[in-house]
């Protein structure tokens, strides 16, 4: 797979249909894999491909500009597609190499648990497809596969429970903001968080000011939250907000039967309206 | 001094520390390691890696009330303190308040900072399993250093432990306690000591850094280096150096909160304007501080080597390598990535 992602990567670099690629490549001493920017066709046998490419490189997408490749797994491309749905990207100056993943595992080597239900091991949407030659290792899959299984603890609290319980989270925030920096879909060129007048969060980490900066960020990605998990890799301090943002997928899902990321002429359910649209939140 | 003490003396030390002492010390908090106030012996961990936060925390707070206010009228915060002791701190913490306290108490004294430390005896515990990311080797500290504790615990493993005080109140602390050092004792400890500083791969020259900045403040250099950082707050938040803050008023609370250098809206003025608004700039700007401006400034580099900012940062950005990658005169082509 590694030898036909470089060298599909050095053809787009060759035939100047993109002037940067976004991969990932091992660190000088191979013990980490980290997001890289390869810009000549000698630099592609930096790029490298395994079970740590845990990044989402379309965070990237926004900051690099001109015509660029990106090297993509199913969930990266969902995001791109949310991406186009919002008119942040334009799709002509974007190269997707996809790549066909069966699992991505963390530092202990154990699956994440977005990949224990994934359905897009074949990305939906690419300019090159890179597939697996061996046969896909299915992961073997547990009781709790299912998509929502996650929630199932969560939901079976009390609200005074649950609430309790994300206290709990919400007090260990250090507001570093990693979540929405590497949040693709946090894209506003000023965050509600970064207001001062009016000052619509508290700034220093206190319960109520975190609380709120939590739980404005969950409702800015309903519906929007393509559930790479990124978020919750990156919390220093262990907050599990995909629990928070895989929620707000299934009451969308719920009440819309919309599951973002993966149509890009779809219109998101938050920027549309329905006469028919339910309405029972309305009290 | 120096005295000998087996565990169970070593715990009876910590007890009695618990009787007068608020103890603050590691704690396995829900899989994290964090320092946290303790009142029993057998929470307290012995043989950890550094903590997730660093004990800078108990010194300038992640949040911090100055004063409150109300109808015009301001309340003070109340400074006082019950002693405390911060039990097992590593020695590159301990030396990072020795680099604070040339921030807060050198020329403008910080009551709310000189109150904490005034109050705070460090109890340090000496490092025998460094991690992959640890280089306290290259910045004037190493993992059996004294330096800014009032005792240090060095562990001589099978249950032995010899301590050594580097204050009165350290002295004060060991006396009557244990038994006495003899050579051997000594010499375990220095193989033990020599041992662990060979484990510590990650060298680096920070003599050359300071020129190499300042040649290097234009080098486009910057703009690829800083291509992959998201940038978070998690490098300098969780750096034991790090003490840029913050001030606002929170409902009748004047409070002072971390802030740093990564933020965009950092530099941000009340005019709107924004000089270092780019990401490349303020990128910069953290490896300018540590060892460009702190090194002009005070003499020393701002940095302990404890390794946070690289085990933690979200796309495993090795700032060792930033700098040793940066080349060493302007000119010179910088390097892809």
């Amino acid at each position: 797979m590694l030898e036909q992602l470089r060298k599909k990567a050095k053809e787009l670099l060759k035939n100047k249909e993109v002037e940067v690629i976004i991969g990932y490549q091992k660190s000088n001493n191979n013990s980490f894999t980290t997001p890289c920017f390869i810009e000549s066709e000698d630099g592609v046998d930096r790029l490298t491909w395994d079970e740590h490419c845990v990044y989402n490189l379309s965070l990237y997408l926004k900051e690099v500009k001109g015509k660029v490749g990106i090297v993509a797994k199913g969930c990266d491309v969902k995001s791109i597609v949310a991406l186009m749905q919002e008119n942040q990207i334009d799709r002509d100056r974007i190269k997707i190499i996809a790549l066909e993943c069966q699992a991505q595992v963390d530092q202990e080597g154990q699956i994440l648990e977005k990949c224990r239900t994934c359905q897009v091991h074949i990305p939906g949407m690419y300019d090159e497809l890179v597939r697996s030659k061996t046969s896909p290792s299915k992961i073997e899959s547990k009781e709790s596969d299912k998509e929502y299984s996650v929630l199932e603890e969560l939901e079976a609290k009390s609200t005074p429970e649950r609430w309790q319980f994300w206290q709990r989270q919400f007090e260990k925030c250090i507001r570093c903001y990693a979540c929405r920096q590497v949040c693709p879909l946090c894209y506003c060129s000023e965050c509600i968080s970064e207001k001062t007048a009016p000052q619509w969060i508290l700034p220093s980490p206190s319960l109520k000011g975190n609380t709120t900066w939590n739980i404005v960020r969950a409702f800015h990605l309903a519906g929007r939250c393509i559930d790479c998990g990124e978020c919750e890799r990156v919390c220093p301090v262990n907050i599990p907000l995909r629990r928070l943002n895989k929620k707000m997928e299934k009451e969308i899902q719920t009440m819309f039967n919309y599951v973002p990321g993966l149509d890009s002429k779809k219109k998101p359910p938050l920027v549309d309206f329905r006469v028919d649209d339910p309405q029972e939140f309305i009290r | 001094m120096k005295r000998l003490l087996k565990k169970e003396e070593l715990n009876r030390l910590l007890l009695g520390l618990m009787k007068e002492y608020d103890v603050i010390a590691p704690i396995d908090e829900e899989g994290l390691i964090l320092f946290r106030p303790v009142t029993k012996v057998e929470q307290v961990l012995w043989d950890y890696p550094n903590s997730l936060k660093p004990v800078k925390e108990f010194f300038l707070p992640p949040r911090e009330v100055l004063f409150q206010f109300k109808r015009g009228k301001v309340q003070p915060a109340n400074l006082s303190l019950k002693k405390r002791v911060i039990w097992g701190v590593r020695p590159c913490d301990a030396r990072s308040l020795l680099l604070l306290d040339k921030v807060f108490l050198d020329s403008t004294q910080d009551v709310y900072y000189r109150e904490k430390r005034k109050s705070t005896l460090l109890v340090g515990l000496s490092c025998n399993h460094p991690e992959k990311s640890c280089f306290c080797t290259s910045f004037a500290s190493g993992p059996h250093h004294k330096e800014g504790m009032d005792l240090l615990i060095a562990d001589l493993e099978e249950g032995i432990f010899l301590l050594e005080s580097n204050s009165p109140e350290g002295e004060q602390l060991l006396k009557g306690r244990g038994k006495e050092v003899n050579k051997i004792d000594e010499k375990i400890r220095t193989k033990i000591k020599e041992k662990t500083e060979r484990k510590i791969e990650r060298k680096l020259k920070p003599s050359q850094f300071l020129e190499r900045l300042t040649n290097g403040f234009d080098s486009s250099y910057w703009e690829k280096a800083s291509r992959q950082c998201i940038s978070c707050g998690i490098c300098r938040y969780l750096c034991p150096t790090c003490h840029c803050f913050d001030i606002a008023d929170e409902e009748g609370e004047r409070v002072r909160f971390w802030d740093g250098c990564s933020f965009r809206n950092f530099t941000k003025m009340t005019s709107g304007e924004n000089p270092r608004f780019g990401k490349r700039e303020r990128f910069k700007q953290w490896y300018y501080h540590k060892f460009g401006y702190f090194k002009e400034n005070h003499g020393v580099f701002l940095c302990v080597g404890c390794g946070r900012c690289l085990r933690n940062c979200p796309v495993k950005i090795d700032f060792s390598e930033v700098l040793q990658q940066l080349p060493a005169q302007a000119q010179t082509p910088a390097r892809e990535g």
